[in-house]
Formats: C-alpha cells, sequence, structure tokens
C-alpha cells in the first residue's frame, strides 16, 4: 500500500497547525526564529523544523494574492537521496515513506547534494549529528493513523490516502473546480513522481514549489554512468592486456634485431 | 671494538633490517611539519566540538572544502600511482620509467591514505568511516563504489610497494618472496588500473546528481568521463612536478628525457578534455555564456587558459625537452584538474544550492596542514627506503656507515 497526500493549497489557510504538529508528535525542540520579510517562520526548515508553511504575497492583475505552502519532503517514488546514500541507511518504504537509519548513516552529506528539492538537513551543532527529515510519520502510518500535519490540518488541506485514489481525487477537484484550479497535479511526475501531491489555484511559480524540478527519476543521472562501470572496466581491461602482449613482443623482436646486430 | 659488539646484540632483535631513522629534519620540513600539527590540532578539536562548529559547512552547503578539496582533489593527485604503473608494466620500453614509477607509487598511497584520513574527519561520525567496507551499503551509490575501489587499490598499493622495503632485508625468504611478487606484480597493476578507472570516473559521477541544476559551463553529460580523463592528464602533470621536486631535493637526475616522451599524452588527454567540454557548450547552445558578464565567465576562462591552454602548449612544444617544461606544464596540468573540480564542486554548484559558505580558517589550516604533512611524508620514505631514488651500492654504503660508527 503506498500512500501519498495531497495538498490542496487552496484550502490551506496558512495556521501553522501542521508545523505545530510535526514538532510535538517527532518530539523536535523549538529553535530561537526571527522574522524576515514575510510571515514564514522559521524562515528555512532545519534539522529540528521538517514543515514550515511558507507564505508568498504577490501582487496579480492588480490584486494582492497571499499563498501558503507546506513545505517538506515530498517522499519521491524514486528518491534521489536514496540511491546515492553511501551506507543504505535511506530507505523508500512500501508505505510510501522515505525513512532514514541514524544507525547506518555514517554522516557523508550526500543526500543534500542529491535531493532536488533541498529536504535532508543535518544537526550541524552537534557532536554526533544525524540527518533529519520528514519521516512521513512512519510509525503512524504503520499504526494505522495519518501522518501528525494531516491529521491536526482543520481545513482538511492536507488529505492523506493511498497514491492512486488521491490522484483521481485530484483531477477530480481540479474538473469540477470550474477553472478555479491550476490544471496541473504537482508531483504526478516531479522528479520522476512524488507520494507528495499538490494542487493549487494560484500558479505555482507564486508559490513555494520547486517548478524548475525535472521529471526525470533523479538516480537515472548518476546510473546512466554507473551502469557503463563494466564496459569500461572490459574496456580498459582489454586494452591494457593487448599493449602488455603488444610490448612484450616489441621488446623480444628488439633484443632478436639486437642480437642479430652484434652478430 | 664497542661497535662490533654493539650491532651484534642489536641486529638479531630487530624485526625489520631497517636503518628506521634516516630522515633528517631541516628548516622547509620543520615548517610543514607545524602546518602538519596544526592540521592534527584541528582535526582532534573537531572530535570534540563537531563539525558545525569547526566548519563553515551549513544546510546550504553540505559538501566544503575538506570534500571538494581533500578528497575530490586530493585523489586525483594521487593518479600518478595507476598512470605510471600502467605505463611502466603496460607500453612498450616500460623499463625506462622503473624508478619513477617508484617515486609515483609512493605517492600515489601517500595521497590515499591521507585522504581516507581526511574524510574520515569530514564524515558527520568520523568512526564509521570504515562501515560502508565492513557492513556494506547501497550498489547504486557512487560514493560506495568509490570507497570500495579505493580501499581495495590501498591494498594493491601496498603490494606495488613493498619491494621498497624487502629491498633493504638480506633474509633469503623475503628475497625469494619479493622474486615471486615481481612475477605477479603485472596482475596487481593490472586491477590497480581497473579499480582507478572505476572511481576517478565516479568522482565525476558524484556530481552528475545535481542535474542540470549545475551552472551550465560546468554541466557535462559525462562529467564522469571528464573527470577519468583530467585525472589522467593529472596523473601524467603530478609527474612531472614530484620529478621536479625529487631530483631538485634529492640531487639525482632529472628524467627528462622519459618525462619528455609522456608530455604529448599529457596534452593529449587535456586537449581531448578541452575539446569535449567546449563541443558540449556548443552543442548546448551555452557558447554566449563565455561572455556573458558573470563572475563565473572569469572563473571558467582561467580555468580554461591557465589549466589547459597553458599545459597542452608547452607540453605539445619543444619547451617539453627542458627541465623548466614539463615542471611548468606539469604544474599547470595540477592546476587546472585543481580548478575543474574546485569550479564544479563549488563555483557550479553554489548557485544552484542557493549556497552561503565561507570555508572556516581551521577548516582551511586543516586542508593545508595535511597537505604539507603528506609532503613531508613523501620525503620521509624517499629517505627511509633509498631504492626509490635509484638503484644502490649498498655495501660501499654500509662500509662507509661502519667507518662513521
Amino acid at each position: 500500500m503506498a500512500y501519498g497526500m495531497l495538498i490542496d493549497l487552496s484550502k490551506c489557510m496558512g495556521c501553522r497547525g501542521c508545523q505545530v504538529a510535526c514538532k510535538q508528535w517527532n518530539d523536535l525542540p523549538g529553535e530561537e526564529t526571527s522574522l524576515g520579510t514575510d510571515y514564514t517562520n522559521p524562515q528555512k526548515r532545519s534539522a529540528y523544523t521538517w514543515t514550515t508553511i511558507e507564505f508568498i504575497t504577490a501582487e496579480v492583475n492588480g490584486k494582492t494574492v497571499s499563498t501558503f505552502t507546506k513545505t517538506g519532503c515530498l517522499h519521491c517514488l524514486e528518491p534521489a537521496c536514496e540511491s546515492v546514500c553511501i551506507a543504505g541507511a535511506i530507505k523508500k518504504n512500501p508505505n510510501g515513506a522515505v525513512t532514514i537509519d541514524h544507525d547506518k548513516c555514517i554522516g557523508c552529506r550526500y543526500c543534500q547534494i542529491g535531493c532536488p528539492f533541498g529536504v535532508p538537513k543535518y544537526e550541524y551543532d552537534q557532536v554526533v549529528p544525524r540527518m533529519r527529515k520528514c519521516d512521513f510519520c512512519f510509525d503512524r502510518i504503520e499504526a494505522g493513523l495519518e501522518p501528525a500535519c494531516a491529521a491536526t490540518c482543520p481545513a482538511d488541506a492536507i488529505i492523506f490516502g493511498e497514491r492512486d485514489d488521491l490522484l483521481k481525487l485530484a483531477r477530480e477537484r481540479i474538473a469540477r473546480g470550474g477553472g478555479r484550479y491550476v490544471d496541473h497535479i504537482y508531483g504526478e511526475h516531479e522528479a520522476g513522481g512524488t507520494s507528495v501531491l499538490y494542487i493549487s489555484s494560484v500558479p505555482l511559480d507564486l508559490t513555494a514549489l520547486n517548478t524548475d524540478v525535472t521529471t526525470d527519476p533523479v538516480p537515472s543521472f548518476t546510473w546512466k554512468a554507473m551502469r557503463q562501470l563494466p564496459a569500461l572496466v572490459s574496456g580498459v581491461a582489454v586494452l591494457s592486456l593487448g599493449l602488455m602482449a603488444y610490448s612484450k613482443r616489441r621488446a623480444l623482436i628488439e633484443a632478436e634485431q639486437r642480437g642479430g646486430v652484434a652478430q | 671494538m664497542s661497535t662490533t659488539s654493539m650491532t651484534s646484540t642489536r641486529k638479531p632483535t630487530r624485526l625489520l633490517q631497517l636503518e628506521w631513522w634516516r630522515w633528517r629534519m631541516t628548516p622547509g620540513k620543520a615548517l610543514l611539519l607545524l602546518l602538519f600539527g596544526a592540521a592534527a590540532v584541528v582535526a582532534l578539536v573537531r572530535l570534540f566540538v563537531g563539525l558545525g562548529a569547526v566548519t563553515g559547512l551549513n544546510d546550504s552547503m553540505p559538501w566544503g572544502l575538506w570534500k571538494i578539496y581533500d578528497v575530490v582533489v586530493v585523489v586525483p593527485l594521487g593518479a600518478t600511482g595507476f598512470v605510471m604503473a600502467f605505463v611502466r608494466y603496460f607500453t612498450p620500453g616500460g623499463e625506462r620509467y622503473e624508478y619513477i614509477n617508484r617515486r609515483a607509487v609512493i605517492w600515489a598511497a601517500i595521497m590515499y591514505l591521507s585522504m581516507g584520513v581526511r574524510l574520515a574527519f569530514d564524515i558527520g561520525i568520523p568512526w564509521r568511516i570504515i562501515n560502508p567496507i565492513v557492513f556494506g551499503g547501497n550498489l547504486h551509490s557512487p560514493l560506495f563504489e568509490i570507497a570500495w575501489c579505493v580501499f581495495l587499490y590501498l591494498i594493491v598499493l601496498f603490494f606495488e610497494n613493498i619491494s621498497r622495503v624487502a629491498e633493504e632485508q638480506k633474509r633469503p625468504w623475503v628475497k625469494r618472496a619479493d622474486h615471486a611478487l615481481h612475477k605477479i606484480l603485472p596482475g596487481f597493476v593490472l586491477v590497480g588500473v581497473l579499480l582507478s578507472t572505476m572511481h576517478h570516473s565516479s568522482l565525476g559521477t558524484l556530481f552528475m546528481i545535481t542535474g542540470r541544476r549545475m551552472d551550465p559551463l560546468w554541466y557535462h553529460p559525462w562529467l564522469n568521463y571528464v573527470y577519468l580523463l583530467s585525472s589522467i592528464a593529472t596523473g601524467l602533470g603530478m609527474m612531472m612536478v614530484i620529478e621536479g621536486f625529487t631530483s631538485a631535493y634529492y640531487k639525482i637526475k632529472f628524467e627528462r628525457d622519459a618525462l619528455a616522451r609522456l608530455a604529448p599524452w599529457c596534452a593529449g588527454f587535456l586537449s581531448a578534455v578541452l575539446l569535449w567540454r567546449v563541443g558540449w557548450l556548443a552543442a548546448d547552445g551555452q557558447l554566449g555564456l563565455l561572455f556573458a558578464p558573470r563572475v563565473e565567465t572569469l572563473l571558467w576562462w582561467a580555468e580554461i587558459l591557465v589549466g589547459f591552454v597553458a599545459p597542452i602548449v608547452i607540453l605539445s612544444s619543444r619547451a617539453r625537452y627542458t627541465r623548466a617544461g614539463l615542471v611548468a606544464g606539469g604544474l599547470l596540468t595540477v592546476l587546472g584538474m585543481i580548478a575543474l573540480r574546485l569550479n564544479v564542486g563549488f563555483t557550479a554548484l553554489m548557485g544552484a544550492l542557493g549556497s552561503q559558505y565561507t570555508p572556516s580558517v581551521a577548516e582551511i589550516l586543516f586542508s593545508v596542514g595535511a597537505t604539507a604533512g603528506t609532503v613531508v611524508i613523501y620525503t620521509w620514505f624517499v629517505e627511509t627506503l633509498p631504492s626509490i631514488l635509484g638503484p644502490r651500492v649498498r655495501e660501499t654504503e654500509e662500509e662507509a656507515e661502519a667507518v662513521g660508527d
């Protein structure tokens, strides 16, 4: 059962209940924060803040539009972080959650380079740090509950369910919305498909969603090189052995010629 | 009289028949050791206060100097090992590179070991550095592939170097074992070459995970092969630098003719990289970016002109028959490799990730000090195992020592 979440940005009212629920359920410490130019607070996700509501205010056709975007791990169907992890500490679980095994993680931080959404965050302030990120409330899902953010959302903007059902629901909402929604399900194809999906009534570039992201599965970027290694190694082996045989033969002929001249 | 009695009591207790302390301190080495000590202090402090407190690293820039320089640059600095061993054992007339190869493989062993130690301090939990080897890991990860290749290559480097120790011994079984090793050494060399092909290309694969997020000036669809080719050129270029230093410092012959034969190959590999990179930029329709008013443009041109065009010109011209030409060409080749890797790791990536990163003083001190340390360790090996420099006339030397005693 591959679960997912559909986040209907048009229903989000920016209450940040999900942010608080996430902190509570995952027992994450509070952080000293400062206000920026908008109401996003904390301004960035961190090892201790796995989800935020990002506030964006913009002028569209002379009207002021405020948007709220729930940010966090999108739980890719083919996660870049999983594919680059040296220790095999990151796993895409059958229930849809991408989780990190802290006992395996050595702290190479390659997942932070690989993730196109900048999701994994490291405890740089710790002597023995861990890589932290949203784990889709793995334990809650296994116990038959919804993730804390989905359970707490008072506006039903975060809907938990099977990804296939959520895709259907998203299409339905877009079709019945009478032009209310942008005709795009973010996460259906982004990064090769993600478990967390978004629909929005404002153009996506007015949200905090990364609209530049590839639609190819990110692991394929390195795999196209990795899978050529057997051919590369075989080629170099044949070249080396061939050259060695040639060198030996040439040395032999040269020795014979030298012997001939001497006689 | 007393000397003979002393040597007779001392000799049987020695495990290795080595005159251990041949290494001599000089002011230059003292300065390098001081830097090395500073790096060791930084490393020790880092163990107790953590990565974030010592370095400028943060979530916006997860890979800093200790990864991009101390791993991605230092590994190809040790490319001398596989390139010269290939030349020595597989190419026609390779015998003339015997002593150059000895310097090449000891330098490579130092660089690889040093890289392993440095990497341990860069990863979040240093004592887990060996975990991916012991407990296994993820076959899809280029980093896992590099870890295994480096680990296995260190074993190969051990066998490529151990004859220098054996040559100092007189025991018959050591001689026999060394003789047997020499018979199978080409096998080790081949394995070393294959492992090197894999991990030098995988160092480029590392950055391919960012895809087109990377700055277009450095994005290349086959960055892995760009890195592999540049590491081969670096192996040859670094050898010219090492030979320049070693011959001047230890007053041995500079192998000008042997190195001059390699120079066109170095220029060839550099040209291939240059053509492929510029060719890709043209195919990608990004040639206009070469003249865009950006800082990146300056860095790209500096890298290409100083690190590629200049060494190609020097090493393919008649200048390669001079010592100055070879050393300069080699040095520029190495600088070009360093520039390429720093540009990919920092310039091309930081814009894409929106990074805020300035390496801390401690971070820089660690990288500089560790590099200084590798040079001192190289002198230690060269002075302790003199057959690295060339054939020895052992008898006369020992007689001289006995008289000195």
